[in-house]
């Protein structure tokens, strides 16, 4: 080994086990298994952001449609009063699981593990993140993770002998005492969890460190796109939160195999702390779920109304306020858990806090559009119904950051409806801008727009009819989580289930679209929305290894559709 | 599909049309301050880690439990908690002294502190041994049928051995060995405190000193390990400085195993005075 | 992207070391001293938090090489620590509330 430390992967074809990959080359000059095998390393073994992407891309698709299906079987149950084809116990895994699925699996490590990946290094003009390897051993962590999950589902016996339904249950927030108590695969499924937050954990370091350390010459803090800032706001999240919810998994694994007795009221612990130390962590995620959406439609918006954000500055100041203030409402999730009205007034009023810089940011892409030379194109549409959407279930937040009316709609259907229009009408609306954004600089390839227009109506449409009705069904009282419900409700739920087969039959029509492109859309030019910001302007169409030929120059800023420099 | 403009009508303007240079990035340098950067941010994650058994600690310490934790803080042995702050500060001293040494190019040197360093931090897993080794001589263990006690209550042991330690093959005599007295007369609560220090059998534990030992085991459980992990990373280092990889001119390594060194003794210097000053 | 081809090669020396390694000792004396002292336990834990937040500034500041830093990694660090600061009043906003 030579004096510099380890072999800068600058020089190799960035794949890590390069001894390995250089076997299987041998042996693949005679033998097509091995050439497929080499291949399949340069992908899976590969230390390039890009190729990073992507495979996180196709990872969490996959994850997303399993959990899409897993949110349909609950529709169809649905339809009708009483038991239609899974039983209770069924039931309780499944939305436990639809719900490990989209947040852990698909909302959390969202844009920044996609989009953060494939474009963060490009945007800031460098030729990788910071440590390379370790953002390979992220998504090794994610894939760990996904597969101790899907086994969770499976592995295991219920402790006299037999083997039945193991599936852990419960709701996803793992609440104690049940989740010390049930003989679930409850065990597994928290460890899973434990790894996939450390796999976000380390993502968040390389990309602070990436930002800080590698852009390129010219390019100041205030000159960086807001795609750049909302990943940076994202990943100090990410740093400082993940972990509290690392430890407090830890601790129910521990308290299940141990007995300790730490959250246990029977032995004395406090159930109410566990979800204090719970939330600690999943209220600032849902930040991470939502900030680098905010930055990709801040992108989109400037776009494709040819015209520079308004209030850049105010834009990076609200994305870093919610972050901040974001780790201070936690305790808005437990007003009905028996804590003092003491706490539940001050963090009440800490809650309205943060839409304030969210409304900051809604103003400022409206102001942005005003005058613009607006194109309708399907990124922007994704990116205006994500600001339609998202501020729906901003304004269901706030009211239910009230505490009388949470007291009401606390555990209905409500609240389900709120979390909706921001995880899915948020956070993945904007992935879904995203990716019909990049697409073209991705992957060489332009979609249809008409197949992209029609399934984006059909998404919207089934989407607020089920949501909406989610919502409305939550006001007349119906309770989440109950695998039976009075007849009352029924025409609302089968207005919902409607809504939701609708809602997919989009979704399937947008990535039909998508992946039927990648083999016979039209070529993409390098700058297809006239873009300023670096991959369009001076990156390849896909780009190349190393992102750049040339040393990528700053001439104007991001979104300098006046002149230059302005 | 009004939108797409051909790149090159718009792009080449931007481009001041001078000889463009090929790209340069960084070969063989490794980024000093950003693997510094990196390992501070890692270390925030440690410290979040921990403050949040910490923020459960405080919440108890604090509250319903804050005399029954002076109880049971009482069977903690203060010297050997004592001892092994002054161990973990000393391989603290011995950390940044090879840092130094390896600054100022003294390789032997280097290896004698590192080597040092991991000395006294097998030294301080040695004292942890026999302090949890004693407790569990006491029956101070995490899912002991003393602990099992604050579950079901202290006069309802044959409900704990029913659900328990009936098939395990345990007779139920032998799990109720209440201590008796010479006459074969079963002791007192009285007489059982009145025992003195030693392997008495049964000792009945309350509900906040249950709590105590969970959170004891399970914070300084999380914290020894770390200090194995520390010890690999030390090692790791003694071998990189001895083959001659790192040197004077890319410490960087060494430092950076040094911050996580000291963040494990940060976190003994709050977890010391919390369990065993407590009393 | 900043090349630190000469990053400062800040060697602090033996003597400085032992300098903060004394005053390391000197506190941890002194915390297991002031717990012989029963004042009320509400004062003792307060005083052995200082005591402790004392060492750990002088582990921070001199062995952790914070003292020589850059200026966004001292931020840094005190931003941390104020996190979990706030973090900690919040959820004492409820136990402390409980009667």
């Amino acid at each position: 080994m030579s004096t510099a430390s380890a072999k800068s992967f600058y020089e190799d074809k960035a794949v890590i086990l390069e001894g390995l990959y250089n076997y299987w080359e041998e042996l693949g000059k005679n033998n097509s298994f091995f050439r497929k095998l080499a291949r399949l390393h340069t992908w899976v073994g590969s230390t390039d952001h890009k190729r990073i992407g992507i495979l996180y891309l196709i990872s969490m698709l996959t994850f997303f449609a399993v959990g899409v299906s897993l949110g349909f079987t609950i529709r169809l149950e649905w339809f009708y009063p009483g038991e239609q084809f899974i039983n209770a116990r069924v039931y309780n895994s499944v939305f436990t699981l639809h719900g490990i699925i989209m947040i852990f699996l698909f909302v959390i490590p969202g844009i920044p593990a996609i989009f953060g990946n494939f474009f963060l290094p490009i945007v800031i003009g460098a030729a990788d993140v910071s440590f390379p390897r370790l953002n390979l051993a992220s998504w090794y962590m994610f894939m760990t993770g996904a597969f101790l999950a899907a086994i969770s589902l499976f592995v295991g016996s219920t402790g006299d002998g037999s083997l039945t339904f193991v599936a852990p249950d419960g709701g996803w927030t793992f609440y104690a005492p049940y989740s010390l108590q049930s003989n679930s695969n409850v065990g597994l499924a928290v460890f899973a969890a434990f790894i996939l937050g450390f796999s976000s954990i380390f993502t968040g370091l390389n990309f602070i460190t990436t930002i800080h350390r590698m852009r390129v010459e010219g390019m100041g803090w205030y000159d960086m796109p807001l795609f750049v800032w909302g990943l940076y706001a994202t990943s100090w999240i990410q740093v400082l939160a993940t972990p509290v919810i690392g430890i407090t998994l830890a601790l129910i694994g521990i308290e299940r195999l141990f007995g300790v007795g730490i959250f246990d009221a029977a032995m004395g612990g406090d159930p109410v702390l566990y979800q204090h130390m719970f939330w600690i962590y999943s209220h600032p995620a849902v930040y991470v779920m939502v900030i680098p959406g905010m930055g990709v439609v801040s992108e989109i918006i400037a776009v494709f109304s040819q015209r520079t954000i308004f209030g850049y500055k105010s834009m990076v100041f609200s994305m870093m306020g919610i972050a901040f203030v974001g780790y201070f409402v936690w305790a808005h999730h437990m007003f009905t858990s028996g804590m003092t009205e003491t706490s539940m007034i001050v963090f009440s009023f800490l809650t309205f806090f943060v839409a304030v810089p969210t409304a900051v940011k809604v103003f400022n892409w409206l102001a942005t559009l005003y005058k613009g030379s607006i194109q309708l194109d399907p990124p922007m549409i994704w990116a205006l119904s994500f600001v339609f959407l998202f501020s729906i279930g901003g304004f269901t937040g706030l009211a239910l950051g009230m505490i009388n009316i949470d007291i009401a709609v606390h555990d209905t259907l409500y609240v389900v409806g709120h979390f909706h229009y921001t995880m899915f009408g948020g956070g993945a609306v904007s992935l879904f801008a995203g990716l019909h954004y990049w697409y073209p600089k991705m992957f060489g390839r332009m979609y249809n727009f008409f197949y992209a227009y029609v399934g984006w109506a059909l998404f919207f449409v089934g989407f607020n009819t089920l949501y909406g009705s989610m919502l409305v069904a939550g006001i007349m009282g119906m309770p989440r989580r109950y695998h039976d419900y009075l007849p009352e409700f029924t025409t609302i739920h089968q207005i919902g289930t409607v809504g939701s087969v609708i809602m997919i039959f989009g979704l399937i029509i947008v990535f039909g679209n998508l992946f039927i492109s990648l083999f016979s859309g039209k070529k993409a030019e390098d700058n297809p929305w006239m873009g300023k910001t670096l991959e369009w302007d001076q990156a390849s169409t896909p780009p190349v290894l190393f992102n750049f030929k040339k040393q990528p120059r700053i001439n104007h800023g991001p979104y300098d559709y006046e002149g230059e420099w302005v | 599909m009004s939108s797409i403009a051909t790149a090159n009508e718009v792009n080449n303007q931007d481009h001041l049309e001078e000889e463009e240079e090929d790209f340069h990035f960084d070969h063989n340098h490794t980024d000093y301050e950003g693997a510094k950067l990196g390992v501070w941010l890692f270390l925030f994650t440690e410290l979040v880690l921990f403050g949040a058994m910490f923020l459960a600690l405080f919440v108890y310490t604090t509250g319903e439990y804050g005399a029954e934790f002076h109880e049971a803080g009482k069977s903690l042995k203060v010297m050997m908690g004592a001892g092994n702050t002054l161990v973990l500060l000393t391989s603290s001293l011995t950390m940044v002294y090879a840092i130094t040494a390896l600054q100022k190019g003294s390789k032997y040197l280097t290896l004698l502190w590192l080597g040092l360093t991991i000395a006294l931090a097998l030294a301080f897993m040695v004292v942890k041994y026999f302090e949890w080794t004693g407790k569990f001589k006491h029956h101070i263990y995490p899912a002991h049928l003393s602990f099992m006690e604050a579950k079901y209550g202290p006069s309802d042991l044959s409900k704990v051995w029913d659900k328990e330690f009936k098939d395990s093959g345990t007779t139920l005599k032998e799990f109720n060995h209440v201590p008796v007295t010479a006459a074969g007369v079963e002791m007192s609560p009285e007489e059982v405190k009145a025992l003195p220090e030693g392997d008495y059998p049964h000792h009945r534990y309350t509900k906040g000193q249950v709590v105590f030992f969970g959170m004891y085991f399970a914070m300084t459980g999380l914290h020894g390990f770390h200090v194995i992990i520390g010890v690999l990373l030390l090692l790791w280092m003694v071998f990189e400085v001895a083959k001659g990889t790192v040197t004077s001119e890319n410490y960087g390594y060494v430092e950076n195993v040094g911050l996580y060194w000291h963040l494990v003794d940060l976190i003994w210097i709050y977890l010391f005075p919390l369990f065993y000053l407590v009393a | 992207m900043s090349h630190d081809h000469e990053h400062e090669h800040h060697v602090i020396g033996y003597g400085s070391h032992t300098l903060v390694y004394i005053g390391l000792l000197f506190l941890t004396g002194l915390t297991v001293a002031a717990a012989g002292v029963d004042l009320s336990w509400a004062v003792n834990l307060t005083l052995a938090m200082i005591i402790a937040t004392a060492k750990a500034g002088l582990v921070l500041t001199y062995f952790m090489h914070l003292k020589y830093e850059k200026p966004y990694l001292q931020a840094f660090i005190l931003g941390v620590i104020l996190f979990m600061f706030i973090v900690f009043c919040l959820t004492f906003v409820d136990y402390a509330s409980r009667v």
